[in-house]
């Protein structure tokens, strides 16, 4: 060392400068290197069911504007999720686990912390643009967790009317930022724990709410659950719309844009709020014990509503993908269109904070348009949302890591298997990490459906359905014990104790 | 300078401190062991912990905003009112002001409310305030309950400040590296 020059230190400060900044701009090389790869949008509707879907067969025609997207893509008709809910229909989507492996099982719960890495954004890579933006707070808890492999986080509140959010200002901890400020601290509707600021902050969020006019409830701009976010759909779908144009100039990009509506509270604009006034009537069906009894006039009503909300945010799509259609971003883009999860609004039950897996609540949309698609493709075969990563990645050319519990989509690669078995797990009130004693699993195997209801009553039971026969999902076949029960029964004990052997004990 | 000299001593602002942390502190932790139980069904401890550090940082600032507005009162006011007695005055004030606080929160259970009638009223309410602080002074039960109550707090200054300072760190730590 003491035998270097001042020309040989400067050559090697030199050297080690352009080698920091080559180590920057890399991924940006590559991707310009890259940029024949096809574009990856999502789209996920948040509890959005198939079953209020015109494209699936809705009496109500709620989606005129999937059915001309549909005329240039795949449709999937019995896509379900792998949870009831947010959390885990999220994370099944972005991980290509079932939830008994990702872990995300709880209102709010986070991926098993060793398997962090295996998500969408990570396997898509760096040469790939990565945005994510969600307006639902739940997904963002999981977006914190994958942050290093997103190069964009839009904040939970872009797009928005009126908001007090906090934890998006503390980009390198949103997770535990969201989790500290927005669901503990400055928590709306409960007495804020924080008890100077959080007070000040709840008085003055309601203060401004009254004084924009947001008080109440139905004929009111969107509300995302009870965060302190308001907004209208015209205007998140036109952020929505600039940021793939912005993305675009930077192929190729990979944007998981994770949308509330049409989540409750239903919100549609003024123009939708007279549709559907009409004589039809969803098929009664007998309250369920584990219900919460809503009267069937009253939830009636209340789907009407949801249906508004749908036809709204249709709408919104179709001028969204007229007008990226026009700027010729669909050119090289896969466009895909999905839920988390469904929508209940029978059996006395509305919403989807339940343990049921009725069709309802796990019967979602799915529909993917390729690049220079102009004919529809319908597809009968049964298919599950931890099928999408690994369809994705196949599209893109990449390999499909060994950790991905989904198959390709058939026509997408997958070759459609009619006895494949399909899971969907409910278990928010079991421990993350711990075997799984009280849950509801819903297996499908072709044709049939198996519940099994674990741990929530002194003894376990079970329903089972004929759905090619029984669309609705009123007639039990369990009591009668037909034949092809017993080996759908044995395979989803078998499935569930094999899932529970890495926890047992705990 | 002449405004600073005003200020209460230092011997004297640490048991009004103690008082307005063991209210805005104990608040935060009562609430903070609620969540905790269904936390524990997804979280790790050292996640906790985190979220906790957050709770530490904020309150630290809480309780800083809540003495320097005593203080003030204190230097603005004149002596003979406030700052004579200010250990029992302004003890007494932040436990007044504190337990408002506390009860209009108390009231944010429902989505939609708004403590109007309490804003409506709040003159009223903050010169009935004001006198009682007064008679905290001019009663000498009253003050030395007050100042007694106020020196035994002065404990948990020791709990708070270092943990306080501790998660104001690992805020730091985790929001800049």
């Amino acid at each position: 060392m003491s035998n270097l020059s001042r020309r040989d230190f400067l050559k090697l400060a030199g050297l080690a400068s352009g080698a920091v900044a080559m180590s920057h701009l890399t991924p940006r090389l590559m991707r310009n290197q890259t940029s024949d790869l096809p574009n990856i949008i999502i789209f996920v509707f948040d509890a959005m069911s198939a079953r209020n879907l015109s494209l699936y067969g809705y009496e109500r025609n709620t989606t005129p504007n999937f059915h001309k997207f549909a005329k240039r893509a795949n449709v999937y008709h019995r896509h379900r999720s792998s949870g009831n809910f947010t959390t885990p229909g999220t994370a099944s989507l972005l991980t290509g686990t079932y939830p008994w492996t990702h872990r995300a099982i709880n209102l709010g719960g986070l991926i098993a912390r060793d398997l962090v890495d295996h998500n969408i954004f990570s396997a898509f890579g760096s040469d790939y643009n990565r945005l994510a933006f969600s307006q639902n707070m739940l997904p963002n808890y999981l977006l914190g967790q994958f942050a290093r492999d997103i190069e964009t986080i839009l904040p939970f509140s872009s797009f928005g009317i009126l908001e007090q959010i906090y934890g998006e200002s503390f980009t390198n901890d949103m997770s535990l930022a969201y989790r500290s400020f927005d669901d503990f601290l400055f928590k709306e509707a409960k007495p804020p724990s924080s008890l100077v600021f959080g007070l000040i902050d709840q008085i003055l969020f309601r203060r401004q709410q009254a004084r924009a006019g947001l008080d109440g409830d139905y004929g009111l701009p969107p509300r995302a659950g009870a965060e302190d976010l308001f907004f209208r759909l015209t205007d998140v779908f036109d952020g929505v719309n600039s940021t793939i144009r912005d993305l675009a100039a930077n192929s190729p990009f990979l944007a998981y844009l994770h949308l509330w509506a049409p989540h409750e509270p239903y919100r549609p604009a003024k123009e939708y709020q007279n549709l559907f006034q009409d004589n039809y009537s969803p098929v009664r069906k007998p309250d369920h014990r584990f219900g919460d009894h809503i009267e069937y006039y009253k939830l009636k009503t209340h789907r009407r509503i949801y249906d508004q909300y749908i036809a709204n945010v249709d709408a919104e799509f179709g001028r969204l993908i007229d007008d990226l259609d026009k700027s010729g971003v669909l050119e090289n883009s896969y466009v895909v269109v999905t839920s988390d999860h469904g929508q209940s609004l029978e059996r006395g039950l509305e919403f989807h904070f339940t343990n049921l897996l009725y069709e309802p609540l796990m019967h979602i949309p799915l529909l993917i348009s390729a690049p220079g698609q102009s004919k529809r493709k319908d597809i009968y075969f049964p298919t599950n949302n931890v099928d999408l990563l690994p369809t994705l990645l196949w599209l893109v050319g990449r390999s499909i890591p060994d950790w991905i519990e989904g198959k390709l989509l058939p026509g997408l690669g997958g070759v459609g298997d009619m006895e494949r078995s399909l899971f969907t797990l409910e278990a928010k009130t079991n421990r993350a990490f711990a075997s799984l004693s009280q849950a509801t699993v819903a297996m499908i195997k072709g044709n049939y459906k198996l519940i099994y209801y674990k741990g929530f009553e002194s003894e376990d039971s079970f329903e089972f359905y004929d759905l090619e026969n029984d669309y609705e999902e009123l007639n039990d076949l369990y009591p009668a014990q037909p034949v092809t029960l017993k080996a759908i029964k044995d395979e989803l004990l078998e499935k569930l104790d094999s899932v529970n052997a890495k926890y047992r004990g705990r | 300078m002449i405004f600073l000299n005003r200020v209460p001593k230092r011997k004297d602002i640490l048991p009004v401190y103690a008082v307005i942390v063991l209210m805005v502190y104990g608040w935060t932790i009562l609430k903070f062991s609620y969540y905790v139980p269904s936390w524990l069904y997804f979280l790790n401890l050292s996640e906790i912990l985190i979220v906790f550090s957050y709770s530490m940082a904020v309150n630290l600032l809480e309780s800083l905003s809540i003495l320097i507005g005593v203080v003030t009162i204190a230097a603005i006011l004149p002596q003979k009112w406030f700052a004579e007695m200010f250990v029992a005055r302004g003890a007494g004030l932040s436990i007044l002001l504190l337990g408002l606080m506390m009860y209009v929160a108390n009231q944010f259970n429902t989505k939609g409310y708004y403590p109007s009638e309490i804003i409506h009223w709040s003159p009223i309410i903050f010169v009935f305030m004001g006198m009682f602080v007064y008679l905290i002074g001019r009663i000498t039960f009253l003050r030395n309950a007050v100042e007694c109550f106020a020196d035994r707090t002065i404990i948990f200054l020791y709990i708070s400040i270092p943990f306080s300072v501790l998660a104001f760190i690992v805020v730091l730590m985790r929001n800049l590296i």
